[in-house]
């Protein structure tokens, strides 16, 4: 990774040598290497940049590496925020299986700034972009996202849609959840996964 | 020695399978369809990472494994599997909600057997895991 050279003899107090800042151009050139070792150490290094959402943003939508993947979303998350959040949502919808998880992931792990987000995908039109973002809700228990799960669960029409719900709300749902899963069962009586999905999630929750 | 031929007759050990899936309801939906008295052995992997540990302790017969999942989604792992030479040949069942035609050319492409869309019935499941591992159906 080409690196900007502290200049000759400089080195900290004590003999420990100067902390070195990568080039921006460096950095750009390195998240394009051929070797995902080398853009990963350049995924890392995005961060010391004030433009460093639209750097990892950019290389997010063509990195096929899943390590790499990883340490770009990790950088988003650490970033925070609602631009860094608005930069992880698009991806939910990326062919790429890693990349799809690890934004939902992310978005999950980054609290109130994912919010909105969270209310606008699990209403998107693809089932998909549904399905991933119920992830987003995983280990929000008992808030806003529970309601939201089990009020669309009330209308939700893909059966893939309800059990990616169904199994996030048996694990986040509160007692009064119970009542949304049965309701869903009396809707769609006939699909012995989704019986199976509410049977085993009433089973799970909380009783009291 | 009076034993007839049935004396020979060892009953085969239950076909082992590995269910990957991160949804806890949909592996325990495969579990209870498949392991039944005279089906299959069971364990389960939450993804592909925790998968390919599994495999590589096996053997199995068949793997059954999601696409979406975290820290190693299907696609990776089955590319992993069929590069890593001890296992390279296990049989691969992928079932996912991705329903395009892009997304199964790209699971065949990698090495996958048979590609099925969720929702997956009991019967559907233990007709294509006793066509792919030869098993008599339970």
């Amino acid at each position: 990774m080409p690196l900007v050279k502290a200049p000759s003899g400089a080195a900290a107090p004590g003999g420990t040598p100067a902390k070195t800042t990568p080039s921006r151009d460096g950095v750009l050139a390195d998240l394009n290497a051929d070797s995902p070792n080398i853009r990963r150490v350049a995924a890392r290094a995005c961060r010391a940049f004030p433009d460093a959402i639209a750097l990892i943003a950019g290389r997010l939508e063509v990195e096929e590496d899943t390590r790499v993947v990883e340490v770009l979303v990790l950088n988003l998350v650490a970033i925070g925020g609602p631009a860094a959040a608005a930069a992880l949502a698009p991806l939910l919808r990326s062919d790429r299986a890693g990349c799809r998880f690890a934004a939902a992931e992310a978005l999950a792990d980054m609290g109130p700034d994912a919010l909105p987000f969270f209310d606008t995908l699990i209403r998107d039109p693809d089932p998909q972009v549904r399905i991933m973002a119920a992830e987003i809700a995983r280990g929000r228990a008992g808030g806003a996202a529970v309601q939201t799960l089990e009020h669309l669960l009330a209308t939700e029409e893909d059966i893939n849609v309800c059990c990616a719900f169904i199994d996030v709300l048996a694990e986040i749902g509160t007692v009064e959840t119970a009542a949304a899963l049965v309701a869903v069962l009396a809707r769609i009586p006939d699909n012995p996964f989704l019986r199976f999905s509410v049977e085993t999630a009433l089973s799970r929750l909380p009783t009291d | 020695m009076s034993h007839g031929n049935d004396a020979h007759i060892r009953p085969r050990p239950p076909k082992r399978l590995l269910v990957v899936d991160d949804a806890a309801l949909v592996r325990a939906y495969y579990r209870q369809a498949l392991e039944q008295p005279g089906g299959y052995t069971v364990d389960e992997a939450f993804n592909g990472i925790e998968a390919l540990e599994k495999a590589l302790s096996g053997p199995y017969d068949l793997i059954l494994v999601d696409v979406n999942m975290p820290k190693m989604d299907g696609l990776t792992f089955v590319r992993t599997l069929r590069t890593t030479e001890e296992i390279a040949c296990l049989p691969v069942m992928m079932t996912s909600t991705l329903n395009r035609d892009k997304d199964i050319a790209a699971a065949r492409a990698l090495g996958v057997n048979l590609y099925l869309v969720k929702p997956i019935s009991a019967d559907d499941l233990r007709l294509f895991a006793a066509i792919m591992t030869g098993a008599t159906e339970p």
